[in-house]
C-alpha cells in the first residue's frame, strides 16, 4: 500500500464534513432556438469564422485564395480527403510542425461557446489541431447543440484516451490585456458547417 | 506581519500605474458581469457548482479512491503527496526514469505553491513555462501576479524590453501582435523539443479517472502532446463526481475569470497516447488541514477563476505581489492562512469587508465572511498587530461606559480644535497620514438631538 495515499485519506475520513447529497441538475432550457445560427454567431464572438460547406470547396484554388500559395495542406476529413500530404500516427514532430492548414472533422457543436468537439479518432495524431498554423474543422448542421450540458449529456468523455472542445483560434491577453490571435496554437479557425 | 501594507504602500507610490492597474482589471470585471448576463440561469449555476463541491467535500474519499481506481485502470500512473517536498521528489522521479531533461509545463498554481521549478532547476532539469504570461515571469525571475493573468503587473514596454533581452526582439518593439508572435517561435522550438510535458488539472473526473485542462494559448496541448511523458499535478479538491458536472463548471469558469463563454481549449485527458507514458500526482499539502476546519473548509471548493481579484478594490490598487502569497486577493487571503497563520496574518486584514468577492465567486464561497473569521483566528493566536489591539482595546472600554464615552468624546472634539497640529497628525494617527481629518463638530450627535428634541 502506498503510505501517503492512506495518510491523505485517512485525513480526510477525519477531517471531512458529513455528507449531503448532490444536487439534481434540472434540463436548463437554451437560451435561442435557433441553434445553427446562434452556434455560427457566437463562433464570430470568439474570433473564430464560419462558412457552408456548399460555399467552402476545399479546392487546391480556394486554399490559394484564402490561405495562400505553396502551403502544407493535410485533410483528414473522410469526405474531404486530401492526399498530397498524408500524415499518419508516425508521421515525426517536425514534419507536423510545417502543416499550414489542416482540415479535420468535428463530432459536436455547442451554440452557447462556439465549442467543436474533437476526440482522437478523428485526428491521426492528438497534436494535429494544435501545431497546425490553421486549422479547420467540419460539421454537420445536426451536429450543433445548444448548450453545455446537452454536450454533455450526448458525449461519452472518456470513450477515447484524448478529447478536446475547441472554440475558436488560439489567443492571449497576457500582454497589456490586448487581444492577440495565434498565441501557440492554430492562428485562425474556421468552422465549415455541411447542411 | 504588515508586509502586504508595506508593500502595497510601495506599489502605490506611482500613481498613474496604480490607476492603470486598476482600471486593468475592472475592465475584466466588467467582462465578466457582461457574459454573466446572457445566462438566464446564472445564479441557479452558482448554486448548483456549489453544491456539487458541497457534496465532493464531505466524499471526498471516496471520490478520490473511485478517481484512481479508474485512472490506474485507464492506464495512467497514479502519484499521491502529502506535501510539497513530496510533491517535488514525484515529478523528479519520473523524470529521473525517463531520462527527461527538458520540461515544459503549463500553467499550475499547484507547483507554483510547491515550488516544483525551482527544485528541478536544483536538480538539473530545464523548465520551459509555455504560458506566455508565466513565461513572462519566468524570465523576470518572479512570481506571477495573478492566478489568470500572471502578467498584469507588466506594461508592454517591459515586456518589449524583456524579449529584446531573452529573445531578440528588436529594441523598443512594444507591439502586443508582434512580442506575442515573437515567444510563439521561442515557444514552439521549446514544446516540440521537451522530453516531458507538466500541466495543472481544472478538474478531474471521479467516475472517468480523467483530468480536464482547460486553457486559450493551447501551450499545454502542445507540450503534452509532443511529449513522451505527461503529467497532471491536482489538489484533492480538484475533483467532480461526474462527467455531466463539467457543464456546470465549464460554463461558469471562463465567464468569471475573463468574460469568455468557455476558453478555447478544454481538453480531456483519460488514457496516454500509445507507447507514452501520462502520470497523475494527487496533492494534499495543507488541503487536509483546511477540510478540517468548519469556518474555512468551504475555502477548498474554489476553482481558480481570480473574478475575486479582478473586483477586489484592495488587490487591484495594490498588485498581486503585496500578498507575497501564490494565490493573492480575496481567496489567497482566506487559504493562505490555513497554511501558515503566523506568516500571514495580516492578509485577513487587507480588505474592506466590502463582500464584491463573495458575490462574484462563481462556487458561491462566502469569502468576505471568511476574511472576518480568520480576523478572529488572528486576535485569538495574539498575531494581531500591537497597534491595531490596543486602538481596539481602548475602544472597546470607553464604548463600555457612556459617561466614559461621552467626556472621551467631548474632549476628543475640544483637543481637534485646539490642539497643535504636530500633536494630531504624527505616526500614530496611520488615517491621518495621507489624507486630511474632517473638521471635528461643535457638539455631539446626543447634545444636538437633545437640543432639537427640546424645541
Amino acid at each position: 500500500m502506498n503510505p501517503s495515499r492512506e495518510a491523505i485519506l485517512a485525513r480526510i475520513r477525519a477531517h471531512k464534513p458529513s455528507p449531503v447529497p448532490p444536487p439534481e441538475i434540472p434540463a436548463f432550457a437554451p437560451a435561442r432556438e435557433d441553434t445553427v445560427a446562434w452556434f455560427q454567431a457566437t463562433l464570430e464572438a470568439v474570433g473564430a469564422t464560419w462558412a457552408w460547406a456548399e460555399d467552402t470547396p476545399l479546392s487546391p484554388e480556394w486554399f490559394e485564395k484564402h490561405y495562400g500559395a505553396g502551403l502544407r495542406i493535410v485533410g483528414v476529413d473522410p469526405d474531404w480527403a486530401i492526399t498530397d500530404n498524408p500524415v499518419d500516427s508516425q508521421t515525426p514532430l517536425a514534419e507536423l510542425n510545417k502543416i499550414d492548414v489542416a482540415v479535420i472533422p468535428g463530432k459536436l457543436g455547442v451554440a452557447e461557446n462556439g465549442a467543436v468537439w474533437v476526440d482522437e479518432t478523428c485526428v491521426p495524431q492528438r497534436i494535429l489541431p494544435f501545431i497546425t498554423q490553421h486549422l479547420i474543422l467540419t460539421l454537420r448542421a445536426n451536429q450543433i447543440v445548444g448548450t453545455l450540458h446537452q454536450a454533455y449529456q450526448q458525449l461519452a468523455v472518456a470513450e477515447t484516451g484524448f478529447s478536446i472542445f475547441i472554440a475558436g483560434p488560439s489567443k492571449t491577453a497576457d500582454i497589456e490585456q490586448a487581444l492577440v490571435k495565434g498565441a501557440q496554437g492554430a492562428r485562425t479557425t474556421l468552422v465549415v458547417i455541411k447542411s | 506581519m504588515n508586509q502586504h501594507a508595506t508593500k502595497a504602500k510601495a506599489f502605490i507610490q506611482d500613481e498613474a500605474r496604480t490607476n492603470w492597474h486598476d482600471e486593468a482589471l475592472w475592465f475584466i470585471r466588467a467582462k465578466r458581469d457582461q457574459a454573466t448576463a446572457l445566462v438566464a440561469e446564472w445564479e441557479a449555476l452558482r448554486e448548483l457548482a456549489s453544491g456539487i463541491k458541497d457534496h465532493v467535500l464531505g466524499n471526498l474519499d471516496q471520490y478520490l479512491e473511485q478517481f484512481s481506481e479508474r485512472a490506474i485502470a485507464n492506464g495512467v500512473q497514479v502519484h499521491w503527496a502529502r506535501d510539497a517536498r513530496e510533491h517535488n521528489q514525484i515529478v523528479l522521479g519520473i523524470l529521473q526514469q525517463t531520462n527527461a531533461t527538458r520540461l515544459v509545463k503549463s500553467k499550475s498554481m499547484l507547483t507554483e505553491e510547491c515550488g516544483l521549478s525551482d527544485y528541478l532547476v536544483e536538480n538539473g532539469v530545464s523548465v520551459v513555462d509555455t504560458d506566455l504570461g508565466e513565461r513572462i515571469i519566468q524570465l523576470r525571475e518572479e512570481p506571477p501576479s495573478h492566478i489568470v493573468l500572471p502578467a498584469i503587473h507588466l506594461k508592454k514596454e517591459e515586456v518589449g524590453e524583456l524579449f529584446h533581452e531573452h529573445l531578440g526582439t528588436p529594441a523598443g518593439l512594444s507591439d502586443p501582435t508582434q512580442l506575442t508572435e515573437a515567444a510563439r517561435h521561442h515557444l514552439r522550438d521549446h514544446l516540440v523539443g521537451c522530453d516531458a510535458a507538466l500541466t495543472g488539472v481544472n478538474f478531474a473526473i471521479a467516475e472517468t479517472g480523467g483530468v480536464v485542462v482547460c486553457t486559450n494559448e493551447g501551450n499545454a496541448d502542445m507540450g503534452v502532446h509532443s511529449a513522451p511523458v505527461q503529467i497532471h499535478c491536482m489538489g484533492i479538491e480538484k475533483i467532480i463526481p461526474r462527467a455531466q458536472d463539467l457543464g456546470i463548471f465549464i460554463r461558469v469558469l471562463a465567464r468569471s475569470a475573463t468574460g469568455q463563454p468557455s476558453t478555447v481549449y478544454t481538453a480531456h485527458h483519460h488514457r496516454p497516447r500509445p507507447g507514452t507514458q501520462m502520470h497523475i500526482v494527487i496533492v494534499d499539502n495543507g488541503r487536509t488541514e483546511q477540510l478540517g476546519r468548519p469556518d474555512f473548509r468551504n475555502s477548498l471548493k474554489c476553482i481558480r477563476c481570480g473574478a475575486c481579484m479582478n473586483t477586489c478594490p484592495i488587490y487591484r490598487r495594490s498588485g498581486g505581489h503585496s500578498y507575497g502569497t501564490t494565490v493573492p486577493g480575496p481567496i489567497g487571503s482566506i487559504l493562505t492562512p490555513g497554511f501558515d497563520l503566523k506568516q500571514h496574518a495580516d492578509l485577513p486584514f487587507a480588505s474592506t469587508l466590502c463582500g464584491s468577492c463573495s458575490d462574484v465567486c462563481p462556487v458561491k464561497i462566502n469569502i468576505h465572511e471568511q476574511l472576518y473569521q480568520w480576523r478572529q483566528a488572528v486576535v485569538e493566536a495574539g498575531l494581531a498587530d500591537p497597534a491595531k489591539v490596543q486602538t481596539l482595546n481602548l475602544s472597546g472600554a470607553i464604548l463600555a461606559k457612556p459617561w466614559w464615552y461621552r467626556i472621551t468624546g467631548r474632549l476628543a472634539r475640544l483637543a481637534l480644535r485646539w490642539a497643535p497640529r504636530w500633536l494630531v497628525y504624527n505616526r500614530w494617527n496611520t488615517w491621518g497620514q495621507d489624507r486630511e481629518l474632517p473638521p471635528a463638530p461643535r457638539e455631539s450627535f446626543q447634545d444636538w438631538y437633545r437640543k432639537k428634541h427640546k424645541a
